[in-house]
């Protein structure tokens, strides 16, 4: 039963898959097929800038390399930032309605890191492998 | 911890788990994907996306059952309440964030409008955490300090 578990979680990822990656209206789409996609809203949360010019920046997650048209003034390359704006189809950029830079985020991955490796750490204290089941010590 | 010191002590590192498990399954592998591919031009985009489900209520209910699975037959009810308990704290509490609209799809795979309530930000919790960590410590140790020898 555990291995169908397993198997359904697969089946529901790559659903989740294929539905995020084809959308109509969607980044991904936007970017096969421009000319059906001009003006449609984008929203680009938590991306990662990786370039900057006079004129916008470059960021990329998910999608990579995705140009955005925004006064790019205090924005470094690794920075975080969540863009919404509107696809433009003539050069597949995304026109900014609004830039939100995220300073906090490294401090959050850190932090996040930190609880995952001290529960690492304190689960054999919690967990232990006997007669074939996990159980609860204590 | 805060909430099972409230509401009684029992099976809390399965709590704990549980409220763990959305991050460290559906966020972690992107994330490492993610740093591994980028000397490579980047991964596929559903190698990102295929996680995804195990942060929502479907996906946390197939893996909530699957875990208890694990346990012995007689503890299985209660590791599942207590995994999908943890689980449903911590998306309840992701659901308060603001992503720009860009929540979650709480009905998926039956209705793909994403939800959030965007009260506040998402790296508030930076500040707030410490501070609730040490209440949970502090929590923790004065149970331990009471508990008999």
């Amino acid at each position: 039963m555990f291995s169908v578990g397993v198997l359904v979680l697969l089946a529901l990822g790559l659903t989740y898959a294929r539905t995020a990656t084809s959308f109509r209206g969607g980044l991904f789409a936007c970017r096969e097929a421009p000319p059906t996609c001009d003006g449609a809203r984008q929203v680009l949360p938590l991306y990662r800038v990786d370039g900057v010019a006079e004129d916008g920046f470059t960021v990329s997650k998910v999608a990579r390399n995705v140009r955005v048209v925004a006064d790019p003034a205090g924005l470094e390359v690794g920075d975080t930032v969540s863009v919404s704006g509107t696809f433009r189809a003539a050069d597949g950029a995304v026109v900014a309605t609004s830039v939100q830079t995220h300073g906090l985020r490294r401090h959050k991955k850190a932090l996040g890191l930190l609880a995952l490796v001290l529960a690492l750490a304190w689960a054999p204290r919690c967990f232990a492998w006997r007669g074939g089941h996990l159980v609860l010590r204590g | 911890m805060l909430l099972k010191a409230g509401i009684g002590w029992r099976d809390v590192p399965v709590f704990v788990a549980g409220s763990l498990l959305p991050d460290v399954l559906a966020r972690v592998p992107p994330l490492a994907v993610e740093l591994l591919a980028r000397p490579l031009g980047g991964a596929p985009p559903w190698v990102s996306y295929v996680w995804v489900p195990m942060h929502l209520p479907v996906g946390m209910l197939v893996l909530s059952f699957s875990l208890c699975l694990l346990f012995p037959a007689p503890r299985r009810r209660v590791v599942f309440a207590n995994l999908l308990g943890g689980m449903a704290l911590h998306l309840g509490l992701d659901l308060l964030q603001d992503h720009q609209g860009v929540g979650y799809q709480l009905l998926f795979p039956l209705w793909g409008r994403p939800v959030e309530l965007g009260i506040f930000g998402s790296e508030d919790s930076v500040l707030v955490a410490p501070v609730l960590a040490v209440l949970a410590l502090g929590a923790w140790w004065r149970r331990r300090s009471r508990a008999p020898a």
